[in-house]
């Protein structure tokens, strides 16, 4: 990733490049602006946490504190993924969390004039959560909006 | 705020806080000058400093203050009660100002006028005559019987030669630009004061009131003293705590604290990875060492002495006492013990109630005393002692006690408890009925207390941080407040369980005891009113909660009959209840770490926690698992718990076998029981005893346990350890069977009841007479040889 990083403060605002982490959860891709990742935590077993909200994925230990983490599968609406999952430590505004993905693909720079915003066809509750996608030769990339996956804000927003 | 300002509010509160202590010891010793000399630099630095950031305000007030303190410290002025009132209201102001910069920046726009007055209106009645007519001062001074301009003169001389020696680095700041200041004394001294102003007048607080005293021209003659007076109040450890000493941000120790258990936790792994290897034997033993040090240096970083929050009481006793009118002279002990300090922070209000109190409640009128034929004045004593892994903090009035039998009315007037219940009490039971909501014996609702919200706020408070709170009382003698406080919050001590197929951690200071459920039992074990389950207890009935039906909703629960099942018998803030669990592991000390919020929301977690295994725990909150669950507590019910507790405290033995016959020892009785090998045993004599880091238990051997196992000397012994009195002796047992209720017998015929023998489980038995174990020789001579009263029948 320091490859990436070093390209990152290369890059002029006329090129308007986003880095974005890949990230998969059963056969989609989505991605994951690295500026708001804190850090990539490989082979985790959440602890499952009773009577928790729906989209929460467990607890895991993460230097020295608990955190806790959102399962994307859970959000999407996807059967439990009883393996060992990745983890991406995301910062928001109410401190970190970590969010559940199946497994970490690769860091990819994608171009501003690329992406597009949410087709006004996606269901809302999916709306809330993605934004937008970059058009890539590959497909897709879905990107997901970091703050809106924060437990504290999908937690008030399934109880509405 | 700039880092001056901060630095300055941080300072001030010290100074203030340091100058309340002084206050409140200078109304013992008026005359202690090094008392004055340290409150007078309080003011003195806050003023300093205060023209030197601009805060008018605060300078003025200080100002005053400090024309007075001059004149108390010259000995002008003696320090008598409304001197000093006026003197701690100067405090109250100068607080409530830095306060104001701190929430807001500035000093806020309330004028201290009439503060400011009574201030100087203290200092004027000594102050005319003070020049002409102050004959002890006069007879001092060489140049006192020359005429006035003459005198002015040579003190001019004088206290210029003062100004020009340090003149570099003189904080003449302090040189007060007071009103009065007229005469040309102050004139010489005012000129150079102003253009020199320094940020950092402390450094040197003895050239300061060489300055500050000759200032005042209305101090007269004594003007040629003060550079003596200034050495003697030289203070002479104080720069060097400072130097050593290092303010450290909280959050920062926090965090210090989350790193230092992840450390622990690494290394339980990094041992458990190496154990094999023995070229890492010594690396991981040093590891081991280290970390253990270094945790227990960042606890101590944490840990603050009480004396900063009983250093506070002098004060709300002083104003009580004055408002109440009492006489109270307040002692402290142990102010050393420490604690950590979010601990600290919350015991502050609980403790001050409790002063509150033994000074509304506890402590008479002097008159009342006199008349009693008690002293007077009252004391108060605080006293705080470190117990094991707790710190116990005490506040003992010696005032009128609790009328347990008042207790007990008030609490059926309140409709806190029903007559019959209240009557089965014992009069310790009546006095814990205090805590609960809604009481209060004041007769008449003060402004100090009497609301009836007192002693169950101590409790709730105490509680929440894991502590315990107790009282205790004689009528006409005094009260005692006991609160037991956990050393850290940080590291509790919790029981694993298991349900689920995951770990939780049931703080132990909820747990009262474990019920273990063998599978044959299991079908029978539980009864049901309805779908609600109850185990019987003792003959009570205690609601039961499923934690696997609590954690997963709808699911039909009950009892496995292929396993083992356990109830962990709860007691949170009063409501008891069996939370029944799969199974036990041990219990360890756990480090807490919080959830987040949306954890938190769910209500029955308190936190959570990392296992010396390295798996993740939740804690459980057993208060809001009772709350959610429905396990109230109505008063009726409280004080059947309160009622029942004092049952159980009556009634409940220990049952024990004692090579081969059922004997019962009172369970109030016993301290602990100890497993001890044989060859620790020793004898007096004939007589056995167990030298108990240094102290001897007498051991009651009857039943010749002791001799049976002689043979071989590390066979184990079971020893029970009981209270008689203030003794403690020891009994040898083979076996410690249960804990049962025990019931009355009576003598057919008289309907007397018997003594020394109980109801135990449907069979008679002997209740061990403790007090019949021999003393040791020291101690007083009785030769009485304990048998059991009666042996178990069938």
């Amino acid at each position: 990733m320091s490859s990436a990083q070093g390209a990152s403060r290369r890059k002029t605002k006329a090129e308007a490049q986003v880095e974005v982490c890949s990230v998969r959860v059963e056969n989609a891709m989505f991605g994951v602006p690295i500026s708001h990742i804190l850090e990539i935590v490989g082979s985790t077993r959440p602890q499952p946490v009773p009577l928790a909200p729906s989209c929460v994925g467990g607890l895991v230990h993460y230097r020295g504190d608990v955190l806790t983490t959102v399962s994307l599968r859970r959000l999407l609406g996807l059967p439990p993924n009883d393996g060992e999952q990745d983890i991406l430590v995301l910062e928001s505004s109410g401190g970190c969390f970590g969010l559940l993905v199946d497994s970490v693909g690769e860091v990819l720079t994608v171009f501003a004039n690329e992406h597009e915003p949410n087709p006004s066809i996606l269901e809302e509750h999916r709306k809330s959560l993605l934004a937008g996608a970059y058009k890539l030769k590959s497909g897709l990339l879905i990107m997901l909006d970091p703050d809106r996956l924060d437990p504290m804000r999908l937690a008030s927003s399934q109880a509405a | 705020m700039d880092e001056l300002t901060r630095e300055f509010l941080i300072e001030s509160q010290e100074g203030l806080d340091r100058m309340e202590r002084c206050l409140t010891d200078l109304e013992e010793r008026p005359g202690d000058t090094a008392l004055l000399g340290e409150i007078f630099r309080s003011v003195h630095t806050i003023k300093g400093t205060t023209g030197f950031l601009g805060f008018k305000r605060l300078e003025k007030l200080a100002h005053a203050g400090e024309n007075l303190l001059g004149l108390l410290r010259d000995g002008k002025l003696s320090a008598s009660t409304p001197v000093i009132t006026a003197l701690l209201q100067l405090l109250d102001g100068l607080r409530n100002i830095l306060k104001t910069i701190e929430a807001d920046g500035n000093e806020g726009e309330s004028e201290d006028g009439a503060l400011i007055a009574r201030l100087d209106e203290l200092r004027t009645p000594v102050e005319q005559p003070a020049a002409v007519e102050e004959p002890a001062t006069v007879e001092k001074l060489a140049v006192a019987e020359k005429p006035r301009p003459a005198s002015t003169r040579a003190r001019r001389s004088a206290t210029a030669k003062i100004a020009e020696q340090p003149a570099s680095r003189m904080p003449v700041a302090a040189a007060p630009a007071s009103p009065l200041d007229v005469d040309q004394t102050a004139e010489v001294l005012a000129s150079p004061a102003a253009p020199t102003e320094s940020p950092a007048p402390e450094r040197a607080p003895e050239p300061v009131q060489a300055l500050a005293g000759p200032a005042r021209p209305q101090d007269g003659p004594s003007t040629t003293e003060v550079p003596a007076d200034a050495t003697k109040l030289r203070t002479p450890a104080a720069g060097t705590a400072a130097e050593s000493t290092l303010r450290v941000d909280v959050a920062l120790l926090n965090r210090m604290m989350n790193l230092v258990g992840e450390l622990v936790l690494t290394r339980n792994q990094v041992l458990q990875a190496t154990a094999a290897d023995p070229n890492m034997t010594l690396l991981s033993r040093r590891l081991d060492m280290v970390t253990a040090d270094l945790r227990e240096s960042v606890m101590k970083a944490r840990m603050q002495p009480v004396s900063n929050i009983f250093s506070k009481m002098p004060r709300i006793v002083r104003d009580l006492s004055q408002s109440l009118h009492r006489r109270v002279s307040v002692q402290m002990e142990g102010q050393e013990t420490e604690l950590d300090k979010s601990l600290l922070e919350a015991i502050k209000d609980p403790l001050t109630h409790a002063v509150r109190n033994a000074l509304d409640h506890g402590i008479e009128p002097p008159e009342v005393r006199q008349a009693m034929g008690k002293d007077p004045e009252g004391r108060l004593t605080l006293r705080a002692v470190q117990e094991g892994s707790h710190v116990l903090v005490e506040v003992a009035d010696d005032g009128a006690g609790i009328d347990a039998a008042k207790i007990r009315d008030k609490a059926v007037e309140r409709g806190l408890i029903t007559p019959e219940r209240a009557a089965g009490l014992a009069e310790r039971e009546l006095l814990q009925l205090i805590f609960l909501p809604g009481f209060s014996t004041a007769e008449k609702v003060t402004n100090v207390s009497g609301r009836g919200v007192g002693m169950d706020v101590v409790r709730t408070n105490v509680e929440k941080i894991g502590g315990k709170v107790e009282v205790d009382s004689r009528a006409g003698k005094g009260t005692t407040l006991r609160l037991r406080i956990p050393l850290t919050l940080a590291i509790v001590p919790a029981l694993i369980v298991r349900s689920l197929n995951q770990s939780f951690a049931l703080p132990q200071a909820a747990l009262s005891e474990l019920v273990h459920i063998p599978p044959e039992q299991a079908a029978t074990a539980i009864e049901w009113i309805e779908n609600a389950p109850l185990y019987r207890l003792r003959g009570r009935l205690l609601p039961l909660v499923f934690l696997e039906g609590l954690l997963t909703p709808g699911r039909d629960c009950k009892l496995a009959a292929n396993r083992d099942n356990f109830i962990a018998v709860l007691d949170a803030d009063g409501r008891r209840f069996g939370l029944v669990v799969d199974s036990l592991a041990d219990p360890e000390e756990i480090v807490v770490k919080p959830l987040s919020a949306i954890l938190k929301d769910i209500g029955i977690y308190s936190g959570a926690t990392v296992l010396g295994s390295g798996d993740l725990a939740l804690i459980l909150d057993p208060g809001s698992i009772a709350m959610k669950t429905g396990v109230t507590m109505t008063s009726d019910e409280a004080q059947a718990s309160v009622a029942d507790d004092a049952a159980a405290a009556r009634l409940d033995y220990l049952l024990v076998d004692a090579a081969g016959r059922h004997a019962a020892v009172p369970l109030s009785d016993v301290l602990r029981i100890e497993q001890v090998p044989l060859s620790r045993i020793e004898y007096i004599g004939s007589r056995p005893i167990l030298n108990f880091e240094g102290q001897l238990l007498p051991i009651e051997d009857s039943s010749g346990i002791l001799s049976a196992n002689s043979g071989d000397p590390n066979a184990p012994v079971i020893v029970v350890v009981c209270r008689d009195g203030d003794r403690h002796v020891g009994i040898a047992v083979s076996h410690v069977l249960d804990v049962a209720a025990g019931a009355n017998l009576f003598e057919a015929g008289t309907g007397i009841e018997t003594d020394g023998v109980t109801l135990l489980k449907d069979r008679v038995t002997g209740v061990v007479d403790l007090d019949g174990v021999q003393s040791l020789p020291a101690a007083r001579k009785q030769t009485e040889e304990w048998k059991p009263v009666a042996e178990a029948v069938v």
